[in-house]
């Protein structure tokens, strides 16, 4: 038997990509510090802002809640979620995201890496309200302007109204950071920046899309962990090679599925942000049980992003195909002036923003979640109510009702916290799941 | 009315808004819309022959909420969807929501599900007062009138609309006067007693309000002033009618002599909104609303409140908020700072709605004013 089908676990090994986007990830924190040092301007920005902006002007994107993000996977998190509510009185229901973020400032000794200090804070309330009062803190404590994006709730359309007030926002923006920067903005770097983020963003969904099948080859908690990384680092060519790497990995496993005996009993979702300390624990409990966490809600950035072509990469995927596609979206916008390229960026962003899942009213979260059960297979949707995050968490009740009423098919629900492991009973969590899969079960008659 | 009958009927009001409510309904007929902050344009309801009210927590019976929403949400959010979800709601003909903070925008969005009412959103920006927000905000206004119009079936003129704005404008007036008047006469009325003047007219007809208004301020005029050395105390955050707690700070040996109370002094905008054009006049009382939950480039919570501080030359200043009021929070661990800064004292009281468990309350109130008359 070939080599490619020897192991018998269908779950991909990632620990290839995983390692590649370590090395890239920890070249990129340490590259921010001498950019630093290069004067190169720095700006910390909310997670919902794109990269690829910054990319085009030479400004170094940091993107404080996704360093929070790793600052959770530490114990020393802890010391820091009690000094903020101690000795600042900041409440232990607030965002732990947000303190995450206060925190690398308040707390410098539990910083996961070094980063250097802001030369201009960029925030929106396109995810929410307590990103942007975090960042205003941040701004009157630490004296640094801050750039404030204002997007419209989305209750029901986007309109024009909506997408005019948030482009002349974003121009403004640009404006401000090009004085900033002493130049007017690169068009060859705008380009680059444009087929990096779509190549980036075909290659990531047809990634998601290998757990189509069953069984699925690549446990969706590992995929939340490179989320982390493409919000970072989206234009990086870095990336590019770090996406081929996983989509290789991802691949490989998918052989080998079909050649393997199929032992997946269920096909379940998450719905919203993982608990990053607490991946092994769930590895674990779905292993045991043969369950698929085969998607997320939170992974579906690519319909989000929109790309403007449709790619179909052949295994294994090279640096010529990864050139090739950048050439294609590069050579769509050749004929565009740099005033044309501009406004497209502008437009783009804004559109993009204003699509921010988190954004959007409950009805438009149940869509995303039919549309996800139908297309993945779905047997039964985890809802993680994040407790300090309150756009995504409060209406959970609603989309409970609706996956079990309208969707017909189980819900487990539980409490915790993305950043704050207080908030999270690995017994209660047990208990729930059990009876998570005897439901599940019982539906599918196994 | 005398003053006292003045006050005794907004204290009735204020203790049972929807009973009040019921009351007029029987009596003048008259249409009820319920709104659930400061900013959606009364007026344009108003004007509509509706008479806008404030939802708060008037719900003391239910507890639905906990069908509808997770644990994890501010006290305000919660009455909000227990008096939606009760037979109280009968009362109104249509609910507003503005767009204020996470929480109730979530609200908003799940409302189709608790009642069949007719659910508007005010869908103002979350800047208020950037570059580009006053164009948004005057087509949020636009786009709320036409939703009003075609789903009450009616069309607002310009002149239907300009007298209500004057009615309103008028009120936002004659409330500054009776806020001045306490500041310049410290005791001349307790802050028990003008919060309830000020809260009851958001269940008033506005017109009714202004009459009273003006009677009160004519007899607070000709009343004999003695001056008061009790410490002067301003509030901050929302007491959602509970004026139990203003009461407390009062007969703890304090006067509330400000305030910047969501169903207070923030019911006013910070500059007068100017004559009437459509719908100039009523972006400028939206883009001049202060709430900490907005975003505002040139005003901050810590300046508009040591601004009201300093103005009503107070001793200080109590915080009182509920529990998952993240907005206020975010803002409070600077304010805080702030307000330290300048050697002011602060309190900070976390409570719930319709509480009446005070003890450890008045323990904590009259610490924080034995150390004010201490130094």
């Amino acid at each position: 038997m070939n080599d490619l089908f020897k192991k018998k676990n269908n779950k991909a090994d990632l620990s290839h990509s995983t390692r590649i986007a370590n090395n890239l990830l920890l070249k990129h924190y340490n590259g921010m510090n001498r950019k630093k040092d290069n004067n190169q301007p720095v700006a910390w920005v909310g997670v919902d802002i794109p990269a690829y902006i910054f990319r085009a002007m030479g400004i170094v994107p940091v993107f404080p809640q996704i360093h929070a993000a790793f600052q959770a996977q530490r114990k020393a998190v802890k010391n820091m979620m009690n000094d903020l509510e101690s000795k600042w009185e900041i409440p232990h229901n607030i965002c732990g995201e947000v303190k995450g973020v206060i925190g690398a400032v308040l707390c410098e000794n539990e910083i996961a890496f070094n980063i250097p200090k802001p030369d201009i804070l960029i925030t929106s309330n396109s995810t929410c309200g307590q990103v942007t009062k975090g960042f205003k803190f941040l701004s009157k404590y630490m004296g640094v302007d801050l750039i404030n994006l204002d997007f419209p709730y989305v209750y029901d359309e986007i309109n024009e109204d909506m997408i005019n007030y948030v482009s002349d926002q974003v121009a403004e923006m640009m404006d401000i950071l090009e004085n900033k920067i002493g130049h007017k903005m690169d068009i060859e770097s705008i380009h680059d920046s444009y087929a990096n983020i779509f190549t980036f963003s075909e290659m990531w969904r047809e990634i998601c899309e290998a757990n189509i099948i069953s069984p699925a080859p690549v446990n969706a908690l590992d995929l939340f962990m490179f989320t982390s990384c493409f919000i970072s680092m989206d234009t990086d060519d870095g990336m590019l090679n770090m996406m081929a790497a996983l989509y290789n990995d991802v691949y490989i496993q998918t052989e080998r599925n079909k050649k393997i005996e199929n032992n997946e009993k269920f096909r379940v979702m998450w719905h919203y942000l993982p608990i990053y300390s607490k991946k092994r624990f769930f590895k674990n409990l779905f292993d045991e049980h043969n369950v698929s966490l085969v998607t997320g809600t939170y992974l579906a950035m690519h319909d989000e992003l929109g790309s403007a072509m449709k790619f179909d990469f052949k295994y294994p995927i090279t640096k010529e195909q990864i050139e090739n596609a950048k050439f294609q979206l590069k050579y769509s916008k050749k004929g565009e002036t740099i005033d044309e390229v501009r406004e497209g960026m502008i437009r783009y962003t804004a559109t993009s923003m204003l699509n921010s899942d988190v954004h959007r009213g409950v009805q438009d979260k149940c869509l995303k979640i039919k549309n996800m059960v139908e297309r993945y297979n779905i047997d039964g949707v985890i809802l993680h109510n994040d407790r300090s995050c309150r756009p995504q968490s409060l209406p959970q009740y609603e989309i409970r009702k609706y996956i079990l009423e309208e969707l017909g098919i189980p819900v487990l629900f539980f409490d915790s916290d993305t950043m704050d492991e207080r908030y999270f009973s690995e017994s209660q969590i047990t208990t729930r799941f059990e009876a998570f899969i005897e439901k599940m079960a019982t539906r599918k008659g196994i | 009315m005398d003053i006292k009958d003045i006050y005794r009927e907004c204290h009735r009001i204020v203790n049972d808004p929807v009973n009040y409510i019921k009351e007029e309904k029987v009596k003048s007929g008259g249409k009820y819309i319920g709104y659930t902050c400061i900013f959606p344009p009364e007026e344009i309801l108003h004007a509509a022959g509706y008479i806008p009210v404030r939802i708060m927590g008037f719900s003391k019976k239910n507890i639905n909420s906990e069908k509808y929403i997770t644990s994890n949400c501010c006290e305000f959010a919660r009455s909000i969807i227990d008096f939606l979800s009760s037979e109280d709601a009968d009362s109104l003909d249509g609910i507003v929501f503005s767009h204020c903070c996470d929480t109730l925008q979530v609200t908003a969005c799940i409302a189709h599900g608790i009642t069949d009412k007719n659910i508007f959103i005010y869908n103002i920006p979350s800047s208020l007062d950037s570059q580009y927000s006053y164009d948004y905000i005057k087509s949020a206004i636009s786009g709320f009138k036409s939703e009003v119009e075609s789903r009450l079936n009616i069309d607002i003129d310009e002149e239907m609309l300009q007298k209500s704005y004057e009615i309103y404008r008028e009120n936002r007036q004659l409330l500054s006067k009776l806020n001045e008047l306490r500041r310049n006469k410290p005791g001349i009325i307790s802050g028990y007693d003008s919060l309830a003047v000020t809260i009851a007219g958001l269940y008033m007809a506005k017109d009714k309000h202004n009459e009273l208004l003006k009677s009160l301020l004519e007899q607070l005029s000709l009343q004999e002033y003695i001056q008061t050395d009790k410490k002067k105390i301003i509030v901050s955050g929302i007491i959602n009618c509970n004026l139990k707690l203003i009461e407390l700070i009062e007969e703890s040996g304090a006067i509330v002599l400000s305030d910047d109370l969501c169903e207070g002094a923030r019911t006013v905008p910070l500059k007068d909104s100017g004559d009437f054009k459509y719908p100039d006049a009523f972006a400028n009382v939206t883009s001049n609303l202060f709430c900490p939950a907005k975003n505002y480039e040139n005003i901050s919570y810590d300046k508009v409140l040591i601004d009201k501080f300093r103005e009503a030359d107070c001793d200080g200043v109590i915080f009182i908020y509920f529990p998952f009021c993240d907005p206020q929070f975010m803002e409070y661990a600077y304010v805080k700072r702030k307000f330290a800064e300048e050697g002011i004292k602060s309190l900070l009281v976390e409570t719930v709605i319709n509480t009446n468990n005070f003890a450890q309350m008045q323990t904590r109130v009259e610490a924080f004013l034995e150390s004010l008359y201490r130094f």
